[in-house]
């Protein structure tokens, strides 16, 4: 997939914009505030349904407008005679998300079909120091470009979690009633817990691939922490049945603390992923920058998944990333992202030094600030 | 400032409680009753109160019903040794509409949700125990909506009936008959796949 032609009206700092993007890699270089990231955060915008920055949508009009609009133009192909447009907009006054596909009304998310979109931020470096909800989301995402279904189960999850907690609430006298709550939480918590190790293993595994591509010292590893788990972690991949049994003695050990704090204190909903730089806590014992080459290489591994599973490449953004990076580090990220089809970098000073390193030549678009 | 006179208010009020209407379609359907012939907005009235005096819980099966047991209990041509356990009286039509079943039925008044405040005590789970222990039940089909509160009052039902030594089945998830594949959702596709049987 490529994008060909952008267009933005009233999106952040632009009002009118056309932005036409080359194949392979473009650097887009601008002084602070000249809206590099809002260009990235608008393409992400067409591709999702929303910001990265998480950020609502009245949020994205520019100051004084009371709409905006993101345009789009996809091709996959050179053969594809004529290329599918995308078109996102939001009006203020009706609070009203509208979402075209070739002029036809659609549902946000379904932009994703046209417009594979990764992004690379600097609130990546979330995934390692954040907190556990984030890196839970984070695997959840790319479980589910493996198996669309880990969407519907998290969600029946969350549905019975819900009404488990609430019981306990209640208090005395539930606990005929716990029993038909904990069947469906081990039936689909296990099959969650057991498809979110299997792609664990696969995420780590070409994360530790290319975190020694570019150039990390150290074997990254990672364990899936869960209290369903004797050990408190899990390295390997488990089998269903096997997940159901501990999942079902683990609730049944923690019942009595459950029916105390009056809460679900075990499961998929309260798991985390550990990060282990030489067998080291990455969160604790690595530097910014090391944590920094960790969540782009686990990312990048995320991109090589949705390649791979889709058939097709995503869009990478990358916005700012090297600032924390090394020089030599700075030439091997970016030959890695040479092997996408088409990469968006920002960055404030581009020098070009880097670049002339990995062979690369990439397209230089300079952003300025025109005051008004 | 009232727009409306009192009586008109409270009517418009009145209609806005029942489900699936909201203050516009309660004002129209107020503003159509007072404008209709008053014999039709007195039959509408009647029909109401009677249907409230003269209806009660079938003894048997829970259903609602003019004469009790009901009609579908009291029908001898049906078979009395099978239960198909459904959440609402809604369910039973639906069910009967099929005419492939030929047994009796047991009306559960909803199902399981401690959010909505629903345990075992709110429906008619007792009842059906009480039949079911009564003998000559052969088998419980148990027909409840495949979600998670469906799902948890169905494991719940199983857990109970199985000591009685009845056989206690479910009805089958999946595709609609006459639909498209490919317009089926994903949770529904995988569960009749884990449902598929030989042929």
């Amino acid at each position: 997939m490529m994008l060909i032609r952008l267009q933005l009206t009233n999106f952040r700092n632009f009002q009118q914009l056309e932005f036409l993007p080359f194949e392979g890699f473009t650097i887009v270089s601008g002084p602070n505030g000249s809206g590099k990231s809002n260009l990235l955060e608008s393409i992400y915008y067409l591709g999702t349904g929303y910001s990265f920055r998480q950020i609502h949508d009245e949020k994205l009009v520019r100051w004084g407008a009371d709409f905006f609009s993101v345009r789009g133009e996809v091709r996959q192909g050179i053969r594809q005679p004529l290329p599918y447009r995308l078109e996102s907009a939001y009006q203020m006054a009706a609070r009203r998300k509208i979402f075209k596909i070739n002029g036809k009304r659609d549902l946000p998310g379904k932009g994703a079909a046209y417009l594979p979109v990764v992004i690379f931020s600097p609130q990546d470096l979330l995934l390692i120091q954040g907190p556990p909800g984030l890196r839970r989301r984070f695997l959840d995402m790319v479980v589910t470009q493996v198996w669309p279904q880990h969407a519907v189960d998290i969600n029946y999850y969350k549905g019975v979690l819900l009404q488990r907690n609430k019981l306990l609430r209640q208090g005395s006298g539930i606990t005929s009633q716990m029993e038909p709550w904990d069947e469906q939480l081990i039936a689909t918590g296990s099959r969650i817990i057991n498809r979110r190790l299997s792609v664990l293993s696969r995420l780590l595994e070409s994360g530790r691939r290319i975190y020694e591509i570019l150039g990390g010292s150290g074997v990254l590893t990672g364990t899936y922490v869960s209290q369903v788990f004797p050990s408190g972690e899990l390295v390997a991949p488990a089998d269903e049945a096997c997940c159901r049994e501990l999942f079902r003695t683990a609730l049944k050990n923690a019942r009595s603390l459950d029916e105390r704090l009056k809460v679900t204190t075990l499961g998929p909903h309260r798991d985390d992923l550990r990060f282990l730089l030489n067998g080291h806590d990455a969160r604790f014992y690595c530097s910014q920058g090391e944590q920094r080459l960790i969540a782009l290489s686990l990312k990048i591994g995320q991109s090589r998944i949705l390649a791979e599973e889709r058939q097709f490449e995503p869009l990478v953004l990358l916005d700012d990333v090297f600032s924390e990076l090394d020089e030599k580090r700075r030439s091997q990220v970016l030959n890695e992202f040479c092997a996408f089809r088409q990469v968006i970098a920002t960055t404030a000073d581009y020098s070009g030094d880097y670049a002339d390193k990995c062979q690369l030549t990439p397209s230089i678009v300079s952003l300025h600030v025109r005051s008004l | 400032m009232q727009l409306y006179p009192e009586p008109l208010a409270f009517l418009i009020e009145a209609l806005r409680k029942l489900p699936g209407i909201g203050p516009k379609t309660a004002q129209r359907l107020a503003l159509y009753l007072l404008h209709a012939p008053v014999d039709e907005a007195e039959a509408l009235a009647r029909a109401i109160l009677e249907a409230r005096e003269k209806l009660f819980f079938c003894s048997i099966c829970g259903n609602f019903t003019d004469v009790d047991p009901c009609r579908l209990c009291g029908d001898e041509s049906r078979d009395h040794s099978l239960i198909c356990v459904v959440e609402w009286p809604r369910d039973v039509v639906a069910m009967e509409r099929t005419r492939e079943f030929k047994g009796v039925y047991h009306v559960l008044h909803g199902a399981l949700s401690p959010i909505d405040g629903i345990g075992p005590d709110d429906l008619k789970i007792s009842e059906l125990l009480k039949r079911v222990q009564g003998g000559n039940v052969r088998e419980v089909v148990l027909a409840l909506n495949p979600n998670v509160e469906g799902e948890a009052t169905s494991l719940y039902l199983a857990r109970l009936l199985k000591p009685l030594g009845v056989k206690v089945t479910r009805i089958a998830h999946g595709l609609p008959v006459g639909g498209d594949l490919e317009f089926a959702d994903t949770a529904t596709l995988s569960r009749s796949f884990l449902g598929r049987h030989e042929i």
